[in-house]
């Protein structure tokens, strides 16, 4: 091959160490490795323990997502540019979660509140119900359409984690 | 190529992870997860990792100036973004008819924008395989069995973290 991906010469050596002096078995036993690691990924939640799940479902996904990246793409074999640049990229998208987790992963800060978060919450349904518990379905539905709302600057002062109602401040 | 897919994990970073922190945040999320279909789920990703295989394998092929045998696994590869895109029609025609439809809560809202996306760029990805088929058969531009390659790898590896966000972690 006289060009590289992004379509410009590349020099023999790099050619030949494309990844691509491997015999097309070799792909098939990576194919074949890939369909274990699926099988375990969808027999791991059916151990029933959400640990072991998270490690079959998330850990092998990222195992599988790198012999793909590195043997099909040849990331392996790549100039380095791309790694650097595949990493800044990774690094954009842990900005943009550090950025809004903030906010996000949060139902209150100190003069707002996320008054559509606390209707998921099952501590704001005890709060307001007076910390009763319901067993079934149709008393919780009740008492989610019972929830007052709260208004944006107003201050959850015992909060939807709290086991009183909130109470709105007005600043 | 790489810097095309360098914007592209920045898009598919940033919608998985928000889906991460309202899934994490939001205990129905998890309710409702319970309810796609992770027969269809796993045998999408069965037939996108044999793809990827073809895609390999036309890739190979091509390295080796055999520009039919390059166009034959671009086309078994074609086949295996059309079976694809047949078993999600067949999955979203059941969710929508049991009431499941984009507008029914935030996760599926999520679930119905991170699959068409990614169902978007399958068709993408398929779309170029084809165009580069027909030169591969004239023996010309067989670089570009590479490139397209490598974007259909990528298309793959998407799916592989989406699959058990959507369908394993319930």
């Amino acid at each position: 091959m006289s060009q590289a991906a992004d379509g410009h010469h590349v020099n023999p050596k790099h050619e030949q160490s494309h990844g691509m002096d491997h015999p097309a078995s070799y792909y098939v036993k990576l194919w074949a490795l890939l369909l274990v690691l699926l099988v375990i990924s969808i027999a791991g939640p059916m151990l029933g323990h959400k640990v072991l799940t998270m490690i079959t479902a998330f850990g092998i996904a990222g195992v599988k997502a790198l012999i793909v990246a590195a043997f099909f793409m040849h990331l392996n074999v790549e100039k380095r540019f791309v790694w650097y640049m595949l990493v800044t990229m990774l690094l954009a998208v842990l900005m943009f979660f550090l950025g809004t987790a903030a906010d996000v992963m949060k139902y209150e800060g100190a003069h707002w509140t996320k008054p559509s978060a606390y209707l998921y919450t099952e501590e704001f349904k005890k709060a307001f119900s007076g910390g009763e518990e319901h067993d079934s379905h149709d008393a919780e539905d009740e008492d989610s359409k019972a929830l007052p709302y709260v208004p944006y600057g107003a201050k959850a002062t015992n909060g939807a984690m709290g086991h009183s109602s909130p109470k709105p401040e007005h600043h | 190529m790489w810097w095309l897919l360098g914007s592209e994990i920045t898009i598919f970073g940033g919608l998985l992870i928000c889906y991460i922190m309202m899934r994490i945040m939001y205990a129905p999320w998890s309710e409702a997860a319970a309810h796609t279909n992770t027969l269809a789920g796993s045998i999408n990703t069965f037939v996108l990792l044999t793809s990827s295989l073809f895609a390999v394998l036309a890739h190979h092929a091509a390295e080796h100036k055999n520009g039919k045998l390059a166009a034959l696994y671009l086309w078994l590869t074609i086949g295996g973004a059309l079976t694809f895109l047949v078993v999600k029609s067949i999955e979203w025609t059941n969710e929508i008819r049991h009431g499941y439809t984009i507008t029914s809560n935030t996760f599926w809202s999520f679930y119905y924008t991170a699959a068409g996306l990614h169902g978007l760029h399958v068709i993408a990805g398929a779309t170029a395989m084809a165009i580069v088929s027909f030169d591969c058969l004239r023996g010309k531009n067989l670089q570009r069995v590479e490139i397209v390659g490598i974007y259909w790898h990528f298309v793959d590896i998407i799916w592989i973290f989406l699959f058990p966000l959507l369908y394993i972690a319930k």
